[in-house]
């Protein structure tokens, strides 16, 4: 009876730490409400899809493609400068000039949040796969998994495309962090993560849809990419694998013996692009693209040139600061972050309507009043304040003599404009630029491509004599150096061609010196502008500066009401013109003319890419807070 | 700031009962003006206590606590970096009030010029009146037991508490805020709601038996188990575009006068979230006394923590004491001394201080932000950490060998104590590179060793009929080495004062140093003219400057760590190894340590008649500080800054009558240094006792210019007091009367510049300690107090 009773009491307390034990294992994994693992995110396509917009959500904000990446990395060159203020506390202004050192605070963050970008995108790629609906699911959802795959392989190539190309060679993981064993990876070379995002953008562009087939897989047309994208992107890397780059072992520039081979992808996938022009081709109009378009936040242009963009909308860390600090100022408020060199003006001719789009030399007062700048207050214009619509804004600083509002405006930040990554224009320009460089001398196909993009830059038919494109390699290389800079001015684009060509150093070291011609003319004389080397010149009637004017005169009160149809000055660009003071209802600016003293020609001239030192400056320096962090990201880069 | 501000506080208990029940109800209730303008404390407190003793073998009992209080004002920094520093706005806004301008005159020109990046410089006082920040908190905490004897000396005690913290903070940002100039200059309204509920609940079976069959053996064993769940839930919103001119209370109490949510003026999606924490124990303790001579305790307990993994959730914890009573043993014969032990600890404790589910890689959806298609911004899922399976508890392990000493009949008594504590698998949110995507991750870094002695030694030195005088002094000796930092010889630390993730490290872990080891560069005063050598320089534009001055070969240049153009009056550091450049891989080093050598105190009363006096002083030796507000005041970054008056034995660009004698210069891609000769340049500067401030951040980097010896006596607290004769109150029905004044923080003897020694800004962070940056200066307080006893 008593052993009975023991083991019942025995059986009893065996259940009962059976129940608190699993009672126990229970409470102690409270469910996560508001977080989620990796399971519940890639259990349907809806929130896959989230996660895919998180990985495009690297590419914007202040550390994205919103202003350091856009606007502080790519200057300066023989286009464009940015800030006029040598030497500086502005950050963003020090690594422009190239007077970056490692603690700069400027490039952390963006650094950072490219690889966030990269992060996101290969769990997309690791987990997409695997979900059952992947091969499993409706042929929709098959469709829009495989593209998302693809999506996130584009976006991977993008962010390391951009590390590469501003840091040299830098760790690189192709997996989630979580599968990863070591996170302290060494710097990895630049030629292998490029070769290895030239095979996944093949992967990608099988994945992906043409752009007028996203609806057929129940997508909407929107800025997400396409196989257009993928494709266009593989021919951006692969001319930048086979172009030169700073070599942080050598400390010098270099490029592969074999760079003709990476030449052929680039010039094959620009083929299959501009074979289907019902996908992607030239929009007619070279303003209306920007003006219609892109400032009037509508990135589906009918042409399908915006092949691939960062695309912004008002939020925190997914919008823009373009046109804010950069742009020209109207009532008052903004711009001036952004000099056109005026060596760069006069590379346009003046029926190029390229040039107006670009360079923008008066600010906007009183709404419609367009009051002349001097030639060292130029900015840049794609994208312009005052061109801004759907929502458009309405600025003022609040002061009587710019603008009769109340301060509206006056500190704005964010305008939602987007940013442009690769237009079909680019696809034209390197095929052309591939074809000649295989070919040793353009075919005819590279010369019509060349010839598309100038036309549409002219409106589609020229009224001045056309331009003679180059037959010869050189010459025709050369006729592209230019055509390039004159198409894609204020796009980010420059300063990274030329370091491709190996032709930053040359860049910079004559356009100062064509920059001290100005700033050194006087009323009485204009020395002679030594000519470009390493690219065509300019118009005849502009490589003269004995016929550019001195001082350019605009009226006070023009009698104009359409803002946008004029231009202020009396006098032409292209001729020289009176040296008299302006009559009482005019306005007289410096132009061609340096002036004496410590002038502001002198300064911005000064200022241009002021710590340029070649073997170092094409290159950033990796940032000391992740090296103080993992420290094998070592070497430094050469110089730093 | 620095204004005088009133304090009181009114405590009013209530103690009564008889032998079966007994209650204490007290009302507490402060409140304090803060020193800058718009900051104050009220608080009001409430408790009560019951507890029932049936004739049974039951016992029951119930308290209750509950707290109000609401606090105001955005105080003068907090933990974020430099921008959210609002002690820059006292010390560097102009300290002249110009012809024409009132104390609180707004200057539109200098707020113009601000940077955009937090960095600006208002008038504090405006300033101080657009930021409203009102915080209430409401706590309340239920606790209640009951108890039953089960058998004799077996006895059940269950407990349960539930506490209930709620915090509702309510924020207004007025035109000249940095936040509403981001939103059209309209006022921003920002409400948050957190609420954390926390259920314990205890089972203790416990037995104890004072004298084991009558014997001297005395045991009492304990098991019992515990459940603890804490949930945090919270919601914010954050609402823009009020209408201009608004006052605070009027947009708290009207959010419907936001301006509507449209595509270029759009009002965020309001935020919630909830996160449950657990924890499970299991425990059992064992004391045991022979004779009260020889005494052993050992505990072990099992916790287990929802914090970690599946494979690390639980942590066993045993902990043991053994002491012996030399005094009590009949061999022990003194007749000075009373009570003499010797007493010897092992245990080992765990900590599970991280976030929760920092164990797994997981998603979010963001507060806000998104991605924009077509204009519109789309919800998105992003991983929010990188999981860390590996995760489980830190533990502690402390070793103590005491001995206490009691003599004199108690007139003085010695405590001593020697101590080994180690910590191993210390958890840290390490900073990981950001290569991963991610810039932490919640790791178990190291391990770390404190050595040390503590002596704590009282006196009644003088004990008559009308005069008493008694003292207390304590000292503690620490010395603590990290021993372990897992694969790592060397971590590098940035303490975040100027900025989270953007900015060099300024901290230090290092096997065999010890933690909060401040690292950097050495300073080495600046560049003087021997620096240079000279060659004639002329040029119309700059007359007056006849002497281009160019740094000589063999003298270590700076250029890689500062982007100042390097110039006469530059700062200089140390070339470390030699190689005629100072640059971050080599030329940093160790320049200070933030631990002290030993602190203590010394408290002392003297009693006369009526009369009593308390002085409380204390002291800390040997430890350094980061002085970061030196870094900061001391530049020239911002726009129109004031500067701390060391600047002004800083090397000179301007000569008496306002003459630019050096500056740099930019010819064809060069900077060159020019200036007038250098006679001239010497003559100025010849009692300069400091580099010329920076109008970048350059002067921010981490220096032994910062490190300041943190060393300091304070007398910390005074009180005067006297006592009412008691034959004057029993006629008025009072039983005790007694009116007091104190002094607290009333001097202090400190090396050290800035405003406290002893601030440390980064509590967040125990590797970053000793950081002073925009802390809040400690006030010094008199209190004038009555007690009354009815």
């Amino acid at each position: 009876m008593h052993a009975i009773k023991n083991k019942q009491a025995h059986i009893c307390i065996l259940v009962l730490l059976v129940i608190v034990l699993g009672a126990c294992k229970k409470f102690l994994e409270p469910e996560a409400v508001s977080s989620f693992d990796t399971e519940y995110i890639f259990d349907n396509t809806q929130n896959a899809r989230k996660a895919l917009l998180g990985a495009y959500m690297a590419m914007a904000g202040d550390y994205g493609y919103g202003i350091r990446i856009s606007g502080y990395w790519p200057y300066d060159s023989d286009e464009m400068l940015k800030g006029t203020n040598p030497p500086t506390s502005d950050e963003g202004q020090l690594l422009a000039k190239y007077l970056g050192i490692p603690s700069n605070l400027q490039i952390t963050n963006p650094f950072n949040q490219m690889y966030q970008g990269i992060e996101r995108a290969n769990q997309c790629i690791y987990n997409i796969p695997k979900m059952l609906q992947y091969n499993g699911g409706t042929s929709i959802e098959q469709a829009q998994l495989k593209r998302m795959h693809g999506e996130a392989l584009v976006l991977r190539a993008q962010y390391y495309y951009e590390l590469c190309r501003n840091f040299g060679d830098v760790p690189a993981q192709w997996s989630p962090s979580q599968y990863e064993t070591d996170l302290y990876k060494p710097r990895t070379s630049l030629d292998t993560i490029y070769d290895h995002l030239l095979n996944d953008l093949q992967q990608a562009e099988e994945m992906l849809p043409w752009r007028t087939d996203v609806p057929n897989i129940g997508d909407q047309p929107d800025q997400r990419f396409t196989k257009g994208t993928a494709k266009a992107l593989r021919a951006k890397i692969a001319l930048t694998r086979g172009g030169y780059s700073l070599s942080v072992s050598s400390q010098t520039m270099t490029r592969p013996s074999d760079y003709l081979n990476y030449y052929k992808i680039a010039r094959d996938e620009c083929a299959s692009i501009i074979a289907n022009p019902a996908q992607h081709t030239l929009f007619p109009s070279y303003k209306g693209l920007f003006k219609d378009y892109l400032l009037a936040h509508n990135l589906n242009d009918p042409s399908g040139e915006f092949m691939m963009v960062a695309s912004m909308a008002f939020g925190s860390g997914a919008d823009s600061k373009l046109g804010i600090q950069t742009g020209t100022r109207v009532n008052g408020v903004g711009g001036g972050g952004i000099n056109i060199l005026p060596t760069y003006f006069y590379m346009f001719d003046s029926t190029d309507l390229r040039r107006d789009v670009t360079c923008v030399p008066y600010e906007i007062t009183f709404d419609t009043i367009k009051t002349g700048h001097a030639m060292n207050a130029v900015y840049d214009g794609k994208f312009r304040k005052e061109w801004v619509s759907n929502p458009g804004y309405v600025f003022s600083a609040g002061n009587a003599s710019t603008s009769s509002r109340p301060a509206i405006n006056n500190s704005l930040q964010n305008m939602q404009l987007s940013w442009p990554l690769i237009r079909f224009a680019d696809v034209l320009l390197w095929f052309a630029e591939a074809d000649n460089e295989i070919n040793n001398g353009p075919t005819a196909a590279a010369i019509d491509a060349v010839r598309k993009v100038n036309l549409r830059g002219h409106g589609g038919s020229y009224t001045e004599d056309a331009p003679v494109i180059p037959t010869d390699k050189t010459g025709f290389f050369k006729f592209l150096v230019k055509e390039r800079m004159l198409e894609f001015g204020n796009e980010g684009v420059r300063k990274y061609d030329l370091i491709r060509w190996n032709l930053l150093a040359t860049a910079i070291t004559e356009t100062r010196a064509r920059l001290q011609a100005w700033a050194s003319s006087t009323v009485d004389n204009h020395p002679a502008l030594p000519a470009y080397s390493y690219m065509e010149n300019g118009p005849v009637y502009a490589r003269d500066p004995s016929q550019l004017p001195s001082y350019l005169y605009f009226l006070k009160k023009p009698p104009h009401s359409d803002i946008d149809g004029f231009n202020p000055f009396l006098n032409s660009f292209y001729k020289p013109g009176p040296i008299e003071a302006a009559p009482t209802d005019q306005t007289r600016v410096n132009w061609w003319l340096g002036g004496s003293g410590v002038s502001s020609s002198q300064t911005l001239t000064n200022a241009f890419a002021q710590g340029f030192t070649p073997n170092k400056s094409e290159l950033m320096p990796l940032p000391q807070t992740q090296r103080d962090v993992n420290p094998n990201l070592s070497p430094q880069n050469p110089g730093y | 700031m620095g204004a005088n501000a009133l304090q009181s506080s009114h405590n009013v208990s209530v103690t009564g009962g008889n032998q079966q029940t007994t209650y204490n109800l007290s009302l507490t209730a402060v409140k304090q003006e803060g020193i800058l303008i718009n900051s104050s404390l009220d608080r009001k407190n409430l408790n009560f206590r019951l507890d029932h003793k049936t004739t049974g073998r039951f016992r029951f009992g119930f308290n209750t606590r509950y707290t109000n209080q609401l606090i105001l004002g955005a105080g003068t920094s907090d933990a974020g970096g430099a921008g959210s520093n609002r002690l820059r706005q006292y010390t560097r806004y102009k300290p002249v009030i110009l012809p024409g301008e009132e104390e609180d005159t707004y200057d539109p020109t200098l707020d113009l010029n601000n940077a955009g990046n937090g960095f600006n410089i208002l008038n504090p006082i405006l300033l101080a009146n657009a930021e409203v920040r009102k915080r209430y908190i409401n706590q309340l905490n239920l606790n209640g037991y009951f108890s039953v004897e089960l058998v004799k000396k077996l006895t059940f005690r269950s407990q349960v508490a539930y506490n209930v913290t709620s915090t509702e903070n309510r924020s207004f940002d007025d035109t000249l805020t940095n936040n509403a100039k981001s939103y059209n200059k309209q006022p921003v309204v920002s409400l948050g709601n957190n609420q954390s509920i926390q259920i314990v609940n205890s089972n203790v079976l416990s037995y104890v038996n004072p004298s084991l069959r009558g014997s001297v053996h005395s045991l009492s064993v304990l098991v019992g188990q515990e459940i603890q769940k804490t949930t945090n839930t919270a919601n914010s919103q954050t609402i823009r575009y009020f209408p201009l001119g608004i006052t605070a209370d009027r947009a708290f109490n009207n959010l419907q006068l936001a301006a509507a949510s449209t595509t270029a003026y759009p009002q965020l999606q309001p935020v919630s979230s909830q996160v449950p924490v657990t924890l499970a124990s299991f425990f059992s303790t064992m004391d045991y006394n022979y004779d009260h001579r020889y005494y052993a305790k050992i505990t072990v307990r099992a916790d287990g923590s929802s914090l970690f993994g599946e494979e690390n959730k639980w942590g066993y914890f045993p902990s043991g004491i053994v002491s012996w009573r030399i005094s009590g043993e009949p061999f022990f014969e003194s007749k000075w001394v009373d009570d003499l032990r010797a007493r010897f600890s092992y245990g080992i404790a765990g900590n599970n201080r991280i976030t929760p589910f920092s164990y797994r890689t997981q998603y979010v959806s963001p507060s806000s932000g998104g991605y924009g298609l077509n204009g519109v911004l789309n919800g998105v899922y992003n991983p929010s950490n990188l999981g860390n399976e590996k995760l489980k508890w830190e533990s502690q392990i402390a070793r103590n060998l005491g001995f206490d000493l009691a003599a004199f009949h108690d007139r003085i008594s010695l405590t001593a104590d020697l101590y080994y504590n180690s910590s191993e698998n210390l958890l840290l949110n390490q900073a990981i590179p950001s290569s991963t995507g991610y810039i932490t991750q919640f790791q178990n870094i190291g391990a770390t060793s404190n050595k040390g002695i503590e002596l704590q030694l009282s006196a009644d030195i003088i004990r008559k009929q009308d005069i008493n005088y008694s003292a207390s002094f304590n000292i503690s000796f620490n010395k603590n080495r990290i021993t372990s930092l897992g694969g790592n010889n060397i971590i590098l630390r940035n303490s975040g004062w100027f900025s989270g993730s953007n900015f060099p490290a300024d901290y230090i872990l290092k096997v065999g140093e010890e933690v909060g080891t401040m690292y950097g560069y050495i300073n080495d005063g600046f560049y003087t003219l021997d620096d240079f050598t000279t060659a004639p320089y002329s040029d119309p534009l700059n007359p007056g400057l006849t002497t281009q001055y160019t740094l000589k070969k063999n003298v270590a240049s700076n250029a890689k760590i500062l982007a100042d153009p390097l110039q006469p009056g530059s700062p200089k550091f140390k070339d470390l190894n030699g190689d005629n450049v100072v640059d971050a891989d080599n030329d940093r080093a160790i320049i200070g340590r933030s631990q002290p050598k030993f602190y203590g105190g010394l408290n002392q009363t003297l009693r006369y008649k009526n009369f009593d006096l308390n002085v409380f002083v204390n002291f800390v030796y040997g430890n350094q500080v980061f002085n970061a507000n030196k870094l900061e005041y001391g530049s020239a970054y911002g726009s129109e800054v004031n500067l701390l008056t060391s600047a002004n034995g800083r090397w000179k660009m301007v000569d008496d009558k306002g003459r630019l004698i050096q500056r740099t210069v930019s010819s064809g891609g060069n900077t060159i240094i020019v200036g007038a000769d250098s006679s001239t340049l010497s003559g100025i500067n010849r009692g300069a006792s400091l580099w010329f401030p920076s109008s970048s951040v350059n002067g921010f980097y981490s220096q032994s210019y910062a490190v300041e010896n943190g060393s300091y006596i304070r007398i910390n607290n005074v009180t005067l007091g006297y006592n009412f004769p008691k034959s004057l109150l029993s006629r008025i029905g009072i039983s005790s009367l007694r009116a007091y004044i104190t002094a607290n923080n009333l001097a202090t003897i400190t090396g050290y510049t800035g405003y406290d020694p002893d601030a440390n800004t980064r509590r967040s962070d125990p590797t970053t300690s000793g950081v002073d940056y925009a802390a809040y200066p400690r006030a010094r307080t008199y209190v004038v107090g009555l007690n009354v006893n009815f």
